[in-house]
């Protein structure tokens, strides 16, 4: 009895799908006279789509080429194919095997070290009752966000240099020893996270300053009439109504762990500390500029594209499991 | 009212975000009195929190460079030519995404969000700028980059936050889609375009990356990537001499990298103001 009632519930959700696929002659007709009555609207949209196509689509077509042994000459058509050989030979080389772990490495270490920042500079800024105060340190904490990490690291550099920079001379100061910061691989992954938290705290603290300030004012007051201190005001009715917030931002950072810190790590790093320092992105770029084989590159390409992806649609359909149906995107 | 009470917890809170202000604000103070010191008081000093010499040499060796001049120029056209055709296609794209009424919106937008998810990488990017003659042409670090997807759905959902109704009384008296977009929903959407044109100049004017893999003659270079290469030109070569007879010295660097910074300092407070409110009501959705 049960099975033909699971059949039924079934049947109809595949007719369902069919409009979808096949678009009926009612569709058609209402598109067609769509496309007449705002011909204004679609002839301005023909540039934007013409860009998308050329821009965007033609270089995800081009990923082909990691099936391929690619040479100008022959072009994307007709190139030899070599199926999976570069992705064996990525995998089989202990230099791209070395930059694939170091990319889930670094980033998880900057996710668990860093995804509280924001959250704390956010509690803190809201309990500033000094408006001007309050908007100084927020127009402060963004700024960095808005230089790049070439510049960064020329500061950085400097400023975190051994024998000069001024963090080791405070160190030095205290009587502690002085730090390798740029050149030692044990503490590289270490100064990636500390700048990328000096450089993204502020900005990251937009999100959850945003959230604050759609709580009600009435539930504070509440919470004053029972007695409520500052501390639990900030437990009891802050950070739960942040919690929404915190967990779309950190799903969102796993999501794209694949994806950043190649700015950072490109412009900071060196020979010394490829060793717990190089991504897949820095491994494709100077494995570019030295010695191109393009094939092969655009096979390492595509395997942090694809997991990228995965890993993306997998945080987002999370999101959608928490959020009532809603994804990020 | 208890009104402006300071209690214990007020002035730790105060002094503590104060101390992050001043740490955040350092390595660019840090950075700006090395730019004006001497060599001699650049070996000198250990922290240069207090300027101890006044010179602005490397200002001018900077400005007597034809290299950098050359990349400020490049720069300058990159930025302005780049926001400029950004603004515009994000505007009418973002215009008629925001169109829920019409039949080919989904798909578009579709298309449009694929792209955040999926790229095609460095490899196949680098083959089509190739094969499109762009080369060592300023329109490759411009054109592939026009409408960025994260800024079309801050503007998309902007527009769809208006009250459609003035629109609709203007359509009513007969003004056309694009008059419609350019003289009423433009010049009322300031926070959004003021926010994602700060964006797209911020992103124009600190890109380094593609054009040191799609322009290789010097002349080209934007003032980013003149940058690139002297930091780590002479970060390699200090950490073989023990930093002794750098090619070039630090008070160089330093006052390239605040050339590269001024710009986007300048700028930055005057569009502040407009941009938490232009993300928050553009990321929100309806």
């Amino acid at each position: 009895m049960k099975k033909t009632h699971d059949d039924r519930a079934w049947l109809p959700h595949v007719g369902q799908l069919i409009p979808r696929v096949i678009p009926s002659a009612t569709y058609l007709r209402g598109a067609l006279r769509d496309l007449r009555m705002n011909k204004m609207l679609y002839l301005l949209i023909i540039p934007p789509l013409a860009y998308l196509i050329v821009f965007h689509y033609v270089p995800m077509y081009g990923v082909i080429i990691s099936f391929q042994d690619f040479s100008f000459r022959k072009g994307y058509f007709g190139s030899d194919w070599v199926g999976f050989e570069h992705f064996q030979w990525l995998f089989e080389n202990p230099t791209f095997r070395r930059a694939f772990f170091n990319t889930f490495k670094i980033n998880l270490l900057r996710i668990l070290i860093g995804f509280p920042c924001p959250i704390i500079l956010a509690l803190l800024i809201n309990e500033v009752r000094v408006t001007i105060f309050k908007r100084t340190v927020q127009t402060v904490s963004y700024l960095p966000f808005f230089i790049s990490w070439v510049v960064l690291a020329g500061i950085f550099n400097d400023l975190l240099s051994r024998d000069f920079g001024a963090v080791n001379n405070v160190f030095a100061l205290l009587g502690l020893p002085r730090i390798d910061f740029l050149q030692d691989p044990a503490v590289f992954p270490f100064t990636l996270v500390v700048t990328e938290i000096w450089r993204t705290i502020g900005w990251g603290s937009i999100f959850y300053l945003a959230t604050i300030a759609t709580i009600s004012p009435t539930l504070y007051e509440a919470a004053e009439v029972d007695g409520a201190n500052r501390l639990q005001k900030v437990l009891y009715i802050t950070l739960p109504a942040l919690r929404p917030t915190m967990v779309v931002l950190l799903l969102l950072s796993i999501g794209n762990v694949l994806r950043v810190g190649f700015d950072q790590v490109f412009n900071l790093y060196n020979p010394l500390v490829y060793e717990t320092g190089d991504i897949i992105m820095t491994y494709i770029v100077r494995s570019f500029s030295e010695f191109p084989r393009f094939s092969r590159l655009a096979a390492a390409g595509f395997i942090q594209s694809l997991l990228g992806l995965i890993m993306l649609l997998v945080a987002n359909e999370a999101v959608k499991r928490l959020q009532d149906g809603e994804g990020i995107y | 009212m208890r009104g402006l009470r300071w209690s214990p917890v007020d002035i730790a809170i105060v002094v503590g975000l104060t101390v992050f202000g001043l740490m955040t604000l350092y390595p660019f103070w840090y950075i700006l009195v090395i730019s004006f010191s001497t060599p001699e008081a650049y070996f000198a000093s250990d922290y240069h929190l207090i300027p101890s010499s006044f010179t602005i040499e490397a200002y001018q060796y900077n400005l007597d460079n034809p290299q950098l001049t050359r990349s400020l120029a490049n720069s300058v056209f990159i930025t302005a030519v780049g926001t400029v055709n950004s603004l515009i296609w994000t505007t009418i794209t973002g215009y008629f995404l925001s169109k829920r009424g019409l039949a080919f919106v989904s798909i578009i937008f579709t298309l449009f969000l694929v792209t955040l998810f999926f790229d095609g990488g460095l490899v196949p990017k680098f083959i089509l700028i190739r094969q499109l003659g762009l080369r060592n042409n300023l329109l490759s670090v411009i054109l592939p980059f026009t409408i960025n997807p994260f800024f079309l759905i801050l503007t998309k959902n902007y527009f769809r936050t208006r009250n459609p109704e003035i629109e609709e009384a203007a359509r009513v008296d007969g003004a056309s889609a694009f008059t419609i977009l350019f003289r009423i929903v433009v010049p009322t959407s300031k926070p959004i375009l003021a926010t994602i044109g700060l964006f797209y100049a911020v992103q124009y004017w600190n890109d380094w990356f593609w054009p040191m893999i799609y322009l290789s003659e010097r002349e080209l270079f934007p003032l980013a990537l003149h940058l690139r290469n002297i930091v780590t030109q002479s970060t390699s070569f200090e950490h073989n001499t023990g930093g002794i007879g750098v090619t070039s010295p630090a008070t160089i660097r330093a006052s390239t990298i605040v050339l590269t910074i001024v710009p986007i300092v300048l700028v930055y407070p005057f569009v502040q103001r407009y941009f938490v409110h232009g993300i928050l009501l553009g990321s929100s959705k309806e």
